[in-house]
């Protein structure tokens, strides 16, 4: 029984990084502009396939991690700069709508230019498994834990990155500018930070974060139109979750948000057993638990785990 | 001459909230603006901060800035201390100071005249703003705009939602200011206290200004008296 929980926690952590990430760039782009936004998966997406289209050509893997990363940052900025900025007077709702249909355009767009066959992608980070094997006094069936050496740097490498992220915000200059925004934005504006910048800023970073993230699944999604679709889905629990305007509660978020989701799999594979389903399989159930999270969490603590102490921003 | 408007306007949408008001803020001058809710006392002060969109002229230290924005205006001292307080909640109290020297003026020494200035800020400097109570919050609102190092400090109702004691607090700390040498303009509710401090007062209403004087004058003016002091 503990070599099962540790295993769902083993391969809940490395998902749950990648929910971290991905949540990090919904909050940050929240908190800082007000804007819910519907296409950061998809943003993602056309950076990760801007990256796939250099590999392509070049062979140069790195080269292509960073062209993609920058053009899911230039994205973030144009339409922060050309669509946000005509109606970031009007509403937030105004701009909700405009990410809802750059989601479909951007969707649409990735079919034609790059259409429907799922993509390959080399996996970055590649580490044989670990095997553990507890002794016999917690572990009397002698059932060995198996910790994948991919998911783990890949891991490691999706929350140095969110960290790193947050730590910006935190601790530099223009990130402090963002934050304080975020927190009142007339106030920033009489310090004399200029608020469009902060804006602009955390859409770039905000949308290149979702480049990382799609990079770091593309192995085992492939590259498609698709392939970020379920992961916003997370992402966006793992933001509600953490506190929706948090980045770092995103993060952490989204690593609990993994973990819960493998022991609720447990739990109910262990349920089946016992009721004797053997026509389900408990996995299926998995997209599921996140929506249920989401509603819990918007019933019972709306403004999330890490909320902000002043305000319920959502 | 610091600062002067010209037929300055500010609208939102069709609605006309200054109608076209000329004000000026001398070198070592405190001004006041006075005026009841919905004069358009906010929307000058915004407007001159270039948080709103306005119109006519704004002649600053000699040069044209009514189509800067708003950073850029902070950027040449031109630094508003904003309605409402406007600190930043989840930051601490120095967190906060430093930010008002993020165009502008110089942390260390910024930092050491505002907790000489405000103690109190100095013993809670860690604290998270959010939980300040009133009074200390429009401190550091006052604070976090003297860390820009101000060459015309403009006040939008700094006493505004204060217990009787803090407003003449506040009051005393302006006294100071001005003795320091910068320019103040102030926009208040509370007549009185706002027209026995300013050297000279204008008063608002519907958009308009309706008189202008020294403050000594309109504070034993009739009119005044009866609209605004309640007397």
């Amino acid at each position: 029984m503990l070599v099962s929980i540790l295993q769902s926690i083993a391969f809940g952590l490395p998902q749950g990084a990648l929910y971290g990430l991905m949540g990090f760039g919904i909050s940050l782009i929240f908190g800082t502009s007000g804007v819910t936004n519907f296409a950061q998966g998809n943003s993602g997406m056309v950076g990760v396939f801007c990256g796939w289209s250099v590999l392509a050509l070049t062979k140069n893997l790195p080269l292509a991690l960073v062209s993609g990363v920058a053009a899911g940052a230039l994205l973030g900025v144009g339409i922060d700069r050309v669509l946000m900025k005509q109606v970031k007077t009007l509403s937030h709702g105004g701009m909700l709508i405009i990410t809802l249909g750059l989601l479909m355009i951007f969707d649409g767009m990735a079919l034609i230019i790059w259409g429907t066959e799922p993509l390959l992608f080399p996996q970055l980070f590649k580490a044989p498994p670990i095997i553990i094997t507890l002794p016999l006094a917690v572990n009397p069936e002698e059932i060995p834990l198996i910790i994948s050496g991919s998911d783990l740097r890949t891991a490691v490498a999706a929350i140095v990155i969110s960290l790193s992220a947050v730590a910006f915000f935190r601790w530099s200059k223009p990130g402090l500018a963002a934050r304080a925004k975020s927190q009142d934005a007339a106030g920033a504006r009489a310090v004399g930070i200029n608020v469009a910048a902060a804006d602009t800023l955390a859409w770039g970073v905000g949308v290149a974060a979702a480049v990382v993230a799609g990079f770091l699944i593309a192995p085992k999604s492939t590259v498609m139109p698709s392939m970020l679709v379920n992961l916003q889905l997370y992402g966006f629990t793992a933001a509600v979750f953490g506190g929706f305007a948090s980045p770092l509660g995103a993060v952490i978020g989204g690593l609990l948000l993994g973990v819960i989701e493998k022991l609720v799999v447990l739990g109910l594979n262990l349920l089946f057993g016992v009721l004797g389903v053997y026509a389900v399989n408990a996995v299926d159930f998995q997209l599921s638990v996140v929506l249920v999270i989401i509603i819990v969490t918007l019933t019972i603590r709306p403004t999330g785990l890490f909320a902000s102490r002043f305000k319920g921003k959502v | 001459m610091v600062l002067e408007a010209v037929d300055f306007t500010v609208h939102y949408g069709k609605i006309l909230a200054l109608k076209g008001v000329n004000i000026r803020v001398d070198e070592n001058e405190a001004v006041t603006v006075i005026g009841a809710n919905g004069a358009g006392k906010s929307s000058l002060m915004n407007g001159l901060a270039g948080i709103v969109e306005s119109g006519g002229s704004v002649i600053y230290k000699g040069n044209e800035i009514n189509r800067l924005q708003s950073h850029r205006r902070v950027a040449q001292g031109l630094v508003l201390c904003p309605e409402g307080r406007r600190i930043f909640p989840e930051l601490n109290v120095e967190e906060n100071l430093k930010l008002g020297a993020y165009r502008r003026g110089s942390v260390k020494s910024g930092l050491e005249k505002a907790f000489t200035l405000f103690p109190r800020l100095a013993e809670r400097k860690r604290q998270a703003a959010g939980y300040l109570s009133g009074g200390e919050q429009q401190m550091l609102a006052i604070g976090r705009a003297l860390m820009a190092e101000p060459e015309l400090l403009m006040l939008d109702e700094p006493s505004l939602g204060l217990a009787p004691v803090l407003v003449d607090q506040v009051f005393e700390t302006l006294q100071q200011l001005r003795a320091a040498g910068i320019p103040i303009l102030l926009v208040e509710q509370n007549a009185v206290k706002a027209l026995s401090f300013a050297d000279r007062a204008y008063i608002l209403e519907n958009g308009r200004v309706i008189m202008e004087g020294k403050g000594s004058e309109l504070l034993s003016d009739e009119r005044v008296k009866s609209a605004y002091l309640g007397i």
